[in-house]
C-alpha cells in the first residue's frame, strides 16, 4: 500500500457510493412523493455509471504509456439525473411505479449501511494500527 | 445539505396527501347536504397536485458551491370543484323538494370517496417509509466514525 490510509482508492469509491446514495434517495423520495402528480416522470440516477467515472477520474484511471493504449476517460463530475424508460405510463401521463419505488427505497438505504460499515470497519482498523503499536 | 432535502421532499409528499384527505373527509361529510351558504346542494371538491422545486432561499445561497440536482416535491396546486352535475332523487317529503318531488344531491359517490381515501392513506404509507428510510441513512452516515 503506497498510499495514506485513506486516500486509497477503495475510500474515496465507497466515498463517492456515499454521496451518490444519497443523492438518489432524494430522487426516491421526489419519485414518492409525486406519485399522483399528473404528467410526473420517474427519475433516477445512471448510479453504476458515476460511480465509473468518479473513480477513473481519481486514480484508478488506466495509464497509458504508449500511444496505442487506450484509458477511461473520466466522465463529468455532476452527476446527471435523468428519466427513467419503459415503465407504464397511466392515464394523467404519470410513471411512477410505487412497488418499484419502494423497493428501490430500501435497497438503496441498505446499499448505504453496508458501505457506511464498510468505511467504519476500515476507520477501526486505523484506530487499531494507531493504538496498538505501543 | 441532501439528506435534508431528500427530508423535505418526503414531508411535502406528507402533507400533500394529508390534505388530500381533508378534501375526501369533507366531502364524505358532506355526501347529503343540500343547503350551502352559496346556495343549493354541497359540490364534490378535489385537489391537483403539482411539482415543487425544493431550494429555499438558503439552498440558493449555497447552490454553487453544492451541485443540487436533487428532486421536486408536491404541493397542492389548488382545490377544485366538480363540475359533474348533480344528483336527482325522488324525495317528496324533503323540505328542499321540487314541485315535481325531486331533490338535488350533492355530485358525491362515497364509494369514490372511499377508493381515493384509501389511495390517499397508502400514498401517505409510503412517504413515511422514505421518511424512515432517510432516516436510517443519517443514522448510519453518523456512526462511521464511531
Amino acid at each position: 500500500m503506497s498510499k495514506v490510509f485513506f486516500e486509497d482508492n477503495g475510500m474515496r469509491t465507497m466515498e463517492k457510493y456515499l454521496d451518490l446514495a444519497v443523492q438518489r434517495q432524494s430522487l426516491i423520495a421526489s419519485n414518492i412523493a409525486n406519485v399522483d402528480t399528473p404528467g410526473y416522470k420517474t427519475v433516477d440516477l445512471s448510479f453504476e455509471q458515476e460511480l465509473r467515472g468518479a473513480t477513473a477520474s481519481e486514480g484508478s484511471r488506466l495509464e497509458t504509456t504508449n500511444s496505442h493504449h487506450f484509458g477511461i476517460t473520466p466522465d463529468s463530475q455532476a452527476a446527471s439525473v435523468k428519466q427513467v424508460e419503459g415503465l407504464t405510463v397511466r392515464n394523467d401521463m404519470n410513471n411512477v411505479n410505487i412497488d418499484r419505488e419502494m423497493a428501490q427505497v430500501s435497497t438503496n438505504a441498505l446499499k448505504f449501511s453496508m458501505v457506511a460499515q464498510l468505511i467504519a470497519g476500515k476507520f477501526r482498523t486505523l484506530k487499531s494500527v494507531i493504538q496498538e503499536g505501543r | 445539505m441532501n439528506l435534508l432535502s431528500a427530508l423535505q421532499i418526503a414531508a411535502s409528499g406528507l402533507t400533500a396527501q394529508r390534505q388530500r384527505v381533508e378534501v375526501i373527509s369533507s366531502n364524505l361529510a358532506n355526501a347529503e347536504t343540500t343547503r350551502t351558504p352559496e346556495g343549493g346542494p354541497f359540490r364534490r371538491k378535489d385537489l391537483v397536485f403539482t411539482t415543487q422545486s425544493m431550494t429555499g432561499a438558503f439552498q440558493t445561497m449555497l447552490g454553487d458551491a453544492l451541485d443540487n440536482e436533487a428532486g421536486n416535491g408536491v404541493r397542492v396546486a389548488g382545490i377544485y370543484e366538480d363540475g359533474s352535475p348533480f344528483i336527482r332523487r325522488f324525495q317528496p317529503g324533503h323540505p328542499d323538494a321540487d314541485p315535481e318531488g325531486y331533490v338535488l344531491m350533492p355530485n358525491i359517490s362515497p364509494v369514490e370517496e372511499m377508493v381515493n381515501l384509501i389511495s390517499a392513506t397508502r400514498s401517505f404509507e409510503a412517504n413515511t417509509q422514505a421518511v424512515s428510510a432517510i432516516k436510517e441513512i443519517a443514522q448510519k452516515s453518523l456512526e462511521i466514525g464511531k
